[in-house]
């Protein structure tokens, strides 16, 4: 007889292991901008992006429609506000990555970190707690799932 | 002028009905700045980044990027366009963004890469007003103007 064993995760955990992993993936493209290894720092870039392109949608494709339940709040209008906000600081750490301007690049991804900083404490204050109370502990863990890829 | 929650909402600018009005000038330059809702959604803005004089921005790219103790944000320019001028008093005093956003609070003045077509896909007017009060509705701001 076989056993299988179910972790639940909560929705909160989940995302914020992610927010984690997401600031580190971009700590490693300013280190690798900061000691000039473009190559990396491209392709350190793009891991950043994709996970967090991943993180975001998932957000407005399950979180906020949990959330909403058919009209818009103010705080996912200010989230999703800011999802789009940050879309155009990623498109100009492309530009700067493209164009290996060390300096360019740091002072984007200085403004980026902090406010990824406040956007992710309004996530994982708010939006992760009222999320998981509707979609329940199940549902949940196969969300959290989709954050894997 | 009209006036919404407590929001200045001047209809004679040109606006992105997000954070940004638009002043179109005599000499072919456009001024940018940041609305009345939008710098009271920031709060005190304690650091501002212009970016250097002669830059050229594509559409939708940043010309600024502002920071409160709350808010980090972005000011998209709505056009391609290059860096003409920039309000070299906001670098010493960034709250001038929250006491006068309409007048000694501008950021920058640009250089439209294509002016005759560079408003085009902006709002003004009467129809600006009214988008303009659906954004404080939507994101629940009361306006406030800081004195000093």
């Amino acid at each position: 007889m076989r056993f299988y064993i179910l972790i639940l995760r909560t929705i909160g955990d989940a995302f914020a292991d992610d927010h984690r992993r997401l600031e580190q993936a971009l700590e490693a493209s300013v280190a690798h901008v900061q000691a000039g290894r473009w190559d990396a720092a491209a392709e350190a870039f793009v891991t950043f992006r994709r996970g967090i392109e991943r993180h975001m949608a998932v957000e407005e494709e399950v979180l906020f429609p949990a959330v909403e339940e058919g009209a818009e709040t103010p705080l996912t209008a200010i989230l999703r506000k800011g999802h789009r906000d940050l879309r155009v600081f990623f498109d100009e750490l492309g530009d700067a990555v493209e164009a290996r301007d060390a300096v360019e690049y740091g002072r984007i991804a200085a403004s980026m970190r902090a406010l990824l900083e406040r956007h992710d404490e309004k996530e994982e204050a708010e939006l992760y707690p009222a999320a998981q109370e509707r979609l329940g502990r199940q549902t949940a863990t196969v969300v959290a799932g989709r954050l894997a890829g | 002028m009209a006036e919404y929650r407590g929001c200045q909402l001047p209809e004679d600018l040109y606006y992105d009905l997000d954070y940004v009005w638009l002043r179109p000038g005599n000499d072919g330059l456009i001024t940018i700045g940041v609305t009345d809702p939008a710098q009271t959604m920031g709060g005190r803005i304690l650091a501002i980044h212009i970016k250097k004089l002669g830059k050229a921005i594509p559409a939708g790219r940043h010309v600024a990027t502002l920071e409160s103790g709350k808010w980090v944000g972005g000011i998209p320019v709505p056009f391609a366009a290059t860096i003409a001028e920039r309000n070299e008093a906001l670098l010493a005093d960034p709250h001038l963004v929250n006491v006068d956003p309409y007048g000694a609070g501008w950021i920058a003045k640009l250089r439209p890469e294509d002016p005759d077509n560079a408003l085009a896909g902006l709002s003004t007017g009467k129809a600006a007003t009214t988008a303009l009060k659906q954004w404080i509705d939507r994101f629940d701001v009361e306006c406030m103007r800081c004195s000093d």
